[in-house]
């Protein structure tokens, strides 16, 4: 875990800093002893400090700590899909864009029940349409290209 | 006795009886998935609620939150993989018992337990509450800024592993909780000209984010180490003597995780093990724990399903979550207009004991709905990751959106998913920055309101009894870690 903790702690430090230096704009009352901008400086400057004391504990610590079994390659993969669908859904809509996304993921997961590759993305379309549009009364985008 | 009527009447209508019901089910679902956990379930399920009547949504969420913490027991006692934390202690008698073949009369045991503690824990709940409700009424500004303090101190027991960690993860949410609108002078603070984040970033989506779809896409990295399972529950009832030997551990872990479940930061992990030990030293023959004692599943499941009412004390009445179950909880409240705290009781008095019947009858229905369904939820675990993750991964786009069918909260979500994953997996907790999310606004503004009562004097802080005993509590809860590490020896490990 040394590698990430440095990579973590030097990006908390770079961006607390950042918040610190956008405090300096905040609009102020003369009058005012604690203004908006104290409480916010305060939390930076202990990100930062905290940001230092976790790069000096995995310099001083000495262990390797062990490293995790599961792989990283499936997460992100799943993460790359929820983006894709998220930026699709405003043009083909939503229940096009779900069922693409569910099919998408369970082949991504080397599904290979054609019942289920069916079944579940259609399902799952159903059941938002019935529980959220019907019974909630959200108003589910349809997308651009139908309307 | 004239609101805790107005409550009965409140839950006993057939709509609301069967929502809590409904809430039940889902809770034990979900609670039974392992890899879900009561905090996804409650984050997932929120959304639903905000068309709902307060109370009604409030109560179906109560119905998840406590059907989860029953439900994790199941995995425990059937696949050594307990459902949530709080039921890692009943997986080493419970699955001790499993294979002897003695599953069913373990889930008995599990079902009576849970829901007595349950019982037991809304009604100290009741007696209490309300008392404390009327002290912390006498607070003013010092007094909540030096309470949120306290609320924001159980960083530190709820951190995980590397304090550091945990307390960046509490300061990222309070830093998170100042954006927007500064909440005494009206300035706008971090929003970098974008109106979406004038209005402050939305809690929900970002537990949604944090709660479910981080857990969503670390589930799909262990796809493939998924096992294949065959459950048989062969039916083996539990006799009413032995049921009688049992009762006096019941009541004793219920109370225990009552306690513990009143203090913040504690949750039903602790409360689990600490039943589990007191119970063994009880015993007479301390040698059979382990290897299948009724006890030794008892304990821990009275406990943990204690520590549900005993949650609800500090959060009701001071409006201080003590873990990430009660800190979504409080999200939702607030979403539906209910502020928790001492003001709760007097303006919202009919809620709140229609909450507290509510969570009496969630306890039945959990005491029912588990000694007919046992055989019938142990077949949720045939279920597959693979199946689930895409549904639950839809279910928070579409969660976040329909809060306000707003699309920038459903970008907050994804990027609390993807940010939250990161962190979970290089060892920062998510919880503390929820935490720091609630109670940052509640301590900057009764922080800047105090030094306005003093003229900019700190010694308001200082001089005021409660203010001081506060947050002298605050610094020791701060450190107590060090001194609970002893207590807490969690022997099971189990994908939680």
């Amino acid at each position: 875990m040394k590698k990430p903790n440095y990579i973590s702690g030097l990006i908390i430090i770079i961006i607390a800093g950042f918040f610190y230096s956008q405090t300096f704009d905040f609009p102020q009352l003369d009058s005012q002893l604690i203004g908006a901008d104290f409480m916010p400086r305060v939390y930076c400057i202990m990100l930062i400090l905290l940001g230092c004391i976790l790069l000096i504990q995995t310099y001083r610590d000495k262990e390797e700590a062990d490293e995790q079994e599961n792989t990283m390659k499936y997460s992100i993969g799943a993460m790359f899909f929820v983006i894709l669908y998220v930026i699709v859904i405003p043009y083909i809509g939503f229940y096009i864009s779900t069922f693409l996304l569910v099919l998408g993921l369970l082949l991504f997961s080397k599904v290979k029940n054609k019942i289920l590759l069916i079944a579940i993305p259609v399902g799952t379309s159903l059941f938002i349409y019935v529980f959220f549009q019907i019974l909630l009364k959200v108003s589910i985008p349809m997308g651009t290209l139908f309307s | 006795m004239e609101l805790l009527l107005e409550g009965l009447t409140g839950v006993f209508q057939i709509s609301v009886l069967f929502i809590l019901l409904m809430g039940i089910i889902a809770g034990i679902t979900i609670g039974s998935l392992p890899g879900l956990t009561a905090t996804m379930g409650v984050a997932l399920i929120l959304p639903v609620t905000f068309g709902m009547e307060p109370v009604t949504g409030i109560l179906l969420l109560i119905g998840v939150y406590f059907g989860a913490v029953y439900g994790g027991s199941l995995t425990a006692i059937l696949i050594n993989t307990p459902g949530t934390p709080a039921s890692a202690a009943t997986a080493i008698d419970g699955y001790a018992l499993s294979k002897k073949g003695l599953a069913h009369k373990a889930l008995t045991v599990s079902t009576i337990s849970s829901s007595i503690g349950g019982i037991f824990s809304v009604i100290v709940l009741i007696l209490i509450a309300p008392q404390l409700a009327v002290f912390a009424l006498k607070f003013s500004a010092p007094e909540t800024f030096a309470l949120a303090v306290f609320g924001i101190s159980i960083i530190s027991s709820i951190a995980g592993k590397s304090m550091v960690k945990g307390l960046i993860a509490g300061f990222i949410g309070l830093l998170i909780a100042t954006v927007g609108i500064d909440p005494i002078g009206g300035f706008p603070r971090f929003t970098f000209d974008n109106t979406n984040l004038s209005s402050g970033i939305n809690l929900i989506p970002v537990m949604i984010g944090l709660f479910a779809a981080s857990e969503a896409f670390r589930a799909m990295g262990n796809i493939f180490s998924t096992r294949k399972l065959t459950i048989v529950v062969e039916k083996v009832k539990l006799k009413w003597i032995e049921f009688k030997i049992l009762i006096g551990t019941i009541l004793r872990s219920g109370a225990i995780g009552t306690f513990i479940g009143m203090i913040p930061g504690a949750g039903g992990d602790i409360a689990a093990f600490v039943a589990y030990n007191e119970a063994k030293r009880f015993s007479k023959n301390k040698e059979d724990f382990g290897k299948g004692e009724m006890k030794g599943i008892a304990a821990p499941e009275a406990a943990n399903n204690g520590v549900t009412g005993g949650a609800m004390i500090p959060l009701l009445t001071l409006g201080i979550p003590g873990d990430a179950v009660t800190a979504v909880l409080l999200g939702a409240l607030m979403v539906q207009g209910i502020q928790p705290g001492p003001m709760l009781f007097e303006n919202n008095g009919p809620i709140v004991y229609t909450l507290f019947v509510g969570m009496l009858v969630a306890n039945f229905m959990i005491l029912i709905v588990g000694l007919f369904g046992i055989r019938l939820f142990t077949k949720i675990l045939l279920v597959p990751t693979t199946v689930l993750t895409p549904i639950i991964l839809v279910f928070c786009v579409v969660g976040s959106y329909s809060l306000g069918n707003n699309y920038f909260d459903v970008l907050v979500m994804l990027i609390a998913g993807i940010v939250g994953y990161f962190l979970m997996r290089y060892g920062f907790p998510a919880s503390p920055i929820i935490l720091g999310i609630i109670l940052g606004p509640l301590m900057e503004s009764n922080f800047r309101r105090a030094l306005v009562m003093s003229q900019g004097n700190f010694d308001i802080f200082f001089t005021r009894p409660i203010t001081v005993v506060l947050l002298v509590l605050a610094v020791l809860t701060l450190f107590s870690p060090l001194l609970t590490k002893k207590v807490k020896k969690p022997k099971v490990e189990g994908d939680v």
